[in-house]
């Protein structure tokens, strides 16, 4: 594309304001012919001249036929998008680096079939989606995040050049909604063991294991397995089962402080994040400190942790 | 765009393509169409098949030799046939390299240029008839190619032309006709010639005779003349060679009057045979104001055989006042050698009769008497003599005949005698109110120059021998003619009678609205719709906007469009209106119970029957996935009823 | 029909003023759901559940959980015997019809999914063997929100094993002074009659999944569903099981209204109960989902 065009576009999308609902009305449809639209017209132009010259008075029929059906093409694909509402749903946040889905929901409250296309400005997926009378669909658009924090939805162009391919009706939409960038995850076992140990504030390591459950006797099972109390009392042989994950009120400390304050702060944040999702894996209670929040264990604690970290401003 | 979801539409557009040439079949060589017909099968096995399709350096030769082939056979590729042939050629060889929507959408755009092509060789009903299907055709290939609605195309299409079809008649009506061409065209030279012949010799007409086609029709402003007085002038044949009377165009200007006679106006609209087209009898003076060729017949300025329109006027019955030169006379009387029995029978009659009048009487009543039969299959006749065989031996004919015969003996006994063709005749048709002229009505009689009162004659010898011929029509005198004119003549079943009327009002309304709509035509139609008195800019626009709006309406109604909604939620809503009357609103999310909830307050009757209704409702949407029609109509009805009492009372409250 | 709005009208007295809770309690275990009562301690939580298996006739047992409690203290155990050289399953105490699982977030995240896995498949699996929970089997859990300190919060993702949340509330204050003037509710419990018999209570089930739903009351579900999904209401929104849960709430509540159809009004009692918990909201947050219901228009 010329870098004016470029230029220009990149003016005429900021000058869009941003909206969580929007439907699609005269004023912002756009309609221009597609190239077998105007294609279509030169022909009608050359059968117009055909019938001049021949003095054929069918001949101009079927020229002004022609140009009264793209005339109708033009009526028909601004129907494909006149009244077309559309909404922002939820996006699925995920991490730098990868690529998000940034979720719309059209709805077709006319009593007619819509087919329409939805692209992201400076994006090359194309979603089709048809829409039956009165009917709504859900899409998505990926949308690659390369930067850590909130992204807002791309500008969308939707666009139609149903039913006849003769005319393009097309508009376009901000959005007004956003995906998180999660930090990209970096591995750090050995804080992750450290955080555990600072949460259940223990010192031994060797009797971390703790008592789970009766199992049946298995063969192998060693003498301080078996529970000699049941034994005695009600004549059964069962072993205890341990394990070694930690129970009761350890919290795992993921802080801000627990890195040298010489490393950059992306990489502390993707080393917090890579354990937050061990703890989450593992079932783990734990908090996160960040130097302008701090996070305790709640409902929806992941998602919320996550988000604290993607939009945590680092100090300069 | 997949290619898997394309092949379909792919062979839409084939199909559609392959409908559109069809008709050119009739008009170029027969087997350009039907190889490009052949291709275009090809292409679609290619499609079903999946093959690999060929390369550039086989198409390119092969299309240049099927070049060289249509340049063989037709001589140019230019023109009508030229171009027609050449470009179904650039068809055939295109859906070749077709491979992506893009290409596809060339193919179909050139079926739409292609589609015009049959119109330039015939713009009958039968040529709008197939347009309409071509059309339909590629609209409906369109669709398909589009892609997105693989089902219920055919319908969008027909919808889509429907809908297009206001538009496009104000367009055809309003748009401004240029009077002449851009350029001028190439001639063609192989139009098949039509109608009658620039000579006749026997059998040139009774061919013409057995063709039912339409030739000319017309309207006349006023009273008709009676049928037998209808002689359409088309042409004169006055030199005769022993068998075959032609013109010669001994007579490059004439001197002549009109004396008496009534005044006809007529409307004229037919196609002119090699330019000329038939007048009445005798002609005041030639459309358009040109003058008129020597012998009072009319010729066209251009030389184009497209059908035209003429106003003109006729004095019918009067007198064709020349003052004919001695040279001249002598030019009338210029007989071959030959026909001695022929011969000494004028002499006879010249001795018997006094004057040039008394001759015709004469010879008239040797025709009545002698026991001559009109036919259509006369008997072939031999020798030099052609005349004396007919008159003496065979005395069979057909109109050619008898006038030629006349024209002989008229010469022979010093008559100046020339032989007029023409047409005789015109059938009325009172649905379309117009007069149609048919081949069959071609006819041939002979105009002789009285020496006493310096006035051409006409004599028509058909008549001394038919007379029914010249009062009924070709095809009461013939009997044998009948059966393989089954449309012509009063002799078909009564029921079909007004069949056949329409067909031709239809015909007639035809070739003047839509083939014969031109720039004259066009001005009339703006002067009596009080658009403009000229086709200027603002009368267009005018015009423009108010069809403009007409053609409208449709689409409004297209656009409004909306399903009907459901009896139920129609009925939901008179219920939620009927309660807006009492004072109670009901928000979207109420169900019914909800609405009898807030309706609690209202008086008993009214709150009775407002739940024997809701509960019916609930029943009718959260019970029965199907119910009958009838049961909701009932339903609609009590609601109806609820909702009107609900408003009467709000008014008078 | 009748035994269960006797059951109902037994349960009313039992707790006073408190029928629409009981009405849902009722119908979630009519819908084969389980229930959550979220509720500070002493207006009935225990009194309910316990009324609730009386009624209608079921075994009963309760666990008090506490953080100590291992899993094998629910589901049970596999034992050795000595005399026959095999082991034995000893059955715990969610071998039972009604389960009330008191105060369910002491325990540790490890005893509560045993419970909840068990109340999902309803069968215990022990070293590879599975052993069916009895038919009913219902789970009555209660926990205390204003508890903090000490407790798990049950997995959000595990949450939706349970059919409906409701909380009971202090009483109205005519509802609590006919408390206290009345007998004592153990008492009152011991009075209760049974109501149904044998599988009375499975066939009230099947009755209730067989009532009529037609497409235009599905397309209300669903409206309502979207509705959750749109940015910005909710953190996240219902998933189509959720659609499947309200579907079955409507159901046996339509069936404890006395009708052989679903109406949009069903969903819309059962809505807070069956979708606040999916949908994180806390106890006493259900503001917004009466907004929810109030503007999803009915199609």
């Amino acid at each position: 594309m010329l870098p004016f065009r470029k230029r220009l576009r990149g003016w005429w999308w900021r000058r869009l304001p941003p909206e969580t609902v929007c439907k699609l009305r005269q004023r912002r449809i756009y309609l221009l012919p597609t190239r077998f639209g105007v294609l279509l017209l030169l022909v009608a132009a050359a059968v117009w001249v055909g019938a001049l010259n021949y003095a054929v008075s069918l001949a101009y029929g079927l020229a002004f036929w022609i140009i009264s059906l793209v005339l109708l093409a033009v009526l028909m694909a601004f129907r494909q998008l006149a009244g077309l509402q559309l909404q922002v749903e939820a996006g699925e946040n995920t991490f730098l680096g990868q690529v998000a889905n940034c979720r719309l929901l059209l709805i077709n409250p006319a009593g007619v079939e819509r087919q329409i296309h939805l692209r992201a400005e400076e994006g090359d997926s194309t979603v089709h989606c048809q829409l039956p009378a009165g009917g709504q669909q859900s899409v998505s658009i990926p949308l690659l995040l390369n930067r850590r924090g909130p992204h807002a939805y791309p500008v969308m162009q939707i666009w139609s050049t149903a039913p006849l391919g003769l005319i393009r009706a097309f508009s376009w939409w901000r959005p007004d909604a956003t995906v998180l960038a999660y930090p990209h995850p970096l591995p750090d076992r050995v804080r992750h063991a450290d955080g555990l140990q600072a949460g259940k504030g223990r010192s031994g390591g060797e009797d971390e294991e703790d008592f789970s459950h009766l199992a049946e006797y298995q063969v192998g099972d060693t003498p301080r397995q078996i529970a000699w109390s049941l034994l005695a009392r009600r004549d059964v042989l069962a072993s205890k089962r341990f394990v070694s994950q930690p129970r009761g009120t350890a919290v795992h400390e993921l802080a801000w402080q627990d890195y040298p304050a010489a490393l950059d702060g992306e990489t502390r944040l993707s080393r917090l994040c890579w354990r937050l999702l061990q703890c989450e894996k593992a079932g783990q209670r734990y908090r996160v400190r960040l130097p302008d929040t701090v996070i305790e264990p709640q409902a929806g604690q992941r998602e919320r942790a996550l988000a604290a970290l993607a939009n945590c401003s680092l100090p300069s | 765009m997949k290619h898997s979801l394309l092949r379909p539409a792919e062979m839409a557009v084939l199909l559609a393509v392959a409908l559109v040439i069809v008709p050119l079949l009739f008009y170029l060589p027969l087997w350009l169409p039907a190889l490009v017909e052949l291709m275009l099968l090809l292409r679609a096995c290619l499609l079903l098949r999946q093959s690999r399709l060929p390369g550039l350096a086989v198409l390119l030769p092969l299309l240049a030799l099927a070049a060289a082939g249509v340049w063989l056979n037709l001589n140019t590729l230019i023109g009508r046939e030229g171009g027609a042939a050449l470009l179904i050629l650039l068809l055939g060889f295109k859906v070749f390299e077709s491979r992506q929507q893009r290409d596809w959408q060339v193919v179909l755009a050139l079926g739409f240029f292609l589609s015009a092509m049959p119109l330039l060789f015939d713009q009958s009903p039968w040529s709008a008839l197939w347009l309409v299907i071509s059309l339909l055709a590629l609209t409906w290939a369109m669709l398909r190619l589009a892609g997105d609605i693989p089902s219920g195309s055919a319908r969008t299409a027909v919808q889509a032309l429907l809908l297009s079809l206001p538009l496009m008649l104000v367009l055809f009506v309003v748009m401004p006709r240029l009077p002449g061409p851009l350029w001028s065209m190439p001639h063609d030279t192989h139009t098949a010639q039509t109608g009658l012949s620039d000579s006749m010799e026997p059998g040139s007409i009774s061919q013409l005779v057995q063709r039912e086609d339409a030739a000319f029709s017309v309207v006349f402003s006023g009273q008709a003349p009676s049928v037998s007085q209808m002689y359409w002038r088309i042409m004169i044949l006055d030199d005769f060679d022993g068998r075959r009377w032609q013109n010669v165009h001994g007579l490059q200007q004439e001197t002549a009057q009109l004396q008496g006679g009534q005044l006809i106006r007529y409307r004229l609209t037919g196609k002119p045979t090699r330019s000329r087209l038939p007048l009445l009898e005798y002609p005041l003076q030639a459309p358009g104001g040109s003058g008129l060729e020597p012998g009072r017949l009319f010729r066209l300025a251009s030389d184009s055989d497209d059908m035209v329109r003429v106003d003109a006027s006729s004095l019918l019955g009067s007198h064709y006042r020349q003052s004919l030169s001695l040279s001249d006379q002598d030019f009338y009387r210029r007989l071959p050698p030959g026909n001695p029995a022929s011969r000494q029978l004028a002499m006879q009659w010249r001795m018997q009769s006094q004057g040039d009048a008394g001759f015709v009487r004469e010879a008239l009543l040797h025709f009545r008497l002698n026991g001559y039969r009109y036919t259509l299959t006369p008997p072939l006749l031999e020798g030099d003599n052609t005349t004396d065989a007919f008159l003496f031996s065979t005395r069979q004919g057909f109109c050619e005949h008898y006038a030629s015969a006349f024209a002989f003996l008229a010469r022979a006994a010093g008559i100046p005698a020339r032989v007029v063709t023409g047409y005789q005749g015109a059938l009325y048709n009172p649905l379309g109110r117009f007069w149609q002229v048919r081949s069959s009505d071609a006819h041939a009689w002979v105009e002789v120059w009285l020496q006493e009162t310096g006035e051409w004659l006409r004599v028509d010898p058909t008549a001394a021998v038919a007379p029914q011929r010249v009062s009924d029509g070709v095809s009461q005198t013939i009997p044998a003619l009948q059966p393989a004119m089954p449309l012509m003549g009063s002799r078909i079943p009564g029921w079909l009678l007004p069949l056949q009327q329409s067909w031709q009002a239809a015909g007639f309304a035809w070739q003047q609205w839509v083939v014969g709509y031109d720039a004259a035509r066009q001005l009339n139609l703006y002067r009596l719709l009080g658009l403009g008195e000229s086709v200027d800019a603002v009368a267009v626009l005018r015009a423009l906007l108010l069809g403009g709006g007409l053609a409208l309406l449709p689409l409004l109604w297209w656009w409004r469009k909306r399903p009907a909604t459901a009896p139920l939620q129609a009925g939901r809503n008179l219920l939620v209106a009927a309660l807006q009357c009492h004072g109670i609103t009901i928000q979207p999310s109420d169900g019914p119970l909800d609405m009898l909830n807030k309706a609690a307050h209202l008086p008993k009757d009214v709150r009775v029957l407002l739940k024997q209704l809701l509960k019916e409702y609930a029943a009718m949407r959260y019970r029965h996935a199907e119910l009958p029609a009838k049961q909701v109509q009932a339903w609609l009805r009590q609601v109806r009823s609820f909702a009107q009492q609900a408003r009467k009372k709000r008014q008078r409250s | 029909m009748q035994s269960l709005s006797l059951a109902y009208r037994q349960l009313n007295t039992l707790i006073l003023g408190k029928s629409r809770a009981v009405r849902l309690a009722l119908t979630c275990l009519i819908a084969r759901g389980h229930l959550l009562i979220e509720d500070v301690p002493g207006v009935g939580k225990t009194t309910l559940a316990h009324g609730l298996a009386a009624v209608l006739g079921l075994h009963y047992q309760r666990v008090q959980f506490t953080s100590d409690l291992l899993p094998a203290d629910i589901l049970g155990v596999n034992i050795y015997q000595r005399d026959s050289g095999s082991f034995r399953f000893h059955q715990g105490p969610v071998f039972s019809q009604l389960l009330l699982a008191d105060e369910i977030n002491r325990a540790s995240p490890k005893v509560q999914s045993a419970l909840l896995e068990a109340m999902e498949e309803r069968q215990v699996s022990i070293d590879g063997d599975s052993h069916p929970l009895p038919q009913p089997f219902f789970v009555i859990a209660t926990q205390n929100p204003s508890e903090q300190l000490g407790t798990f919060p049950l997995p959000e993702s595990q949450l939706d094993r349970f059919l409906m949340r409701i909380s009971l509330g202090y009483p109205a204050a005519d509802a609590e002074r006919a408390l206290l003037l009345g007998q004592d509710r153990r008492s009152l419990l011991a009075d209760m009659t049974p109501c149904l018999q044998g599988d009375g209570l499975l066939q009230l089930q099947e009755k209730a999944a067989a009532l009529t739903v037609t497409p235009d009351l599905a397309d209300y579900v669903l409206a309502l569903l979207q509705a959750t999904r749109q940015e910005g209401s909710f953190l996240t929104g219902l998933s189509p099981r959720a659609g499947l849960a309200l579907l079955s709430a409507a159901r046996a509540w339509a069936m404890l209204e006395g009708r052989d159809h679903v109406l949009p009004e069903d969903v819309k009692a059962i809505f807070p109960a069956v979708a606040g918990h999916r949908l994180g909201l806390a106890g006493d947050a259900t503001a917004s989902l009466t907004a929810l219901l109030d503007h999803v228009a009915i199609p």
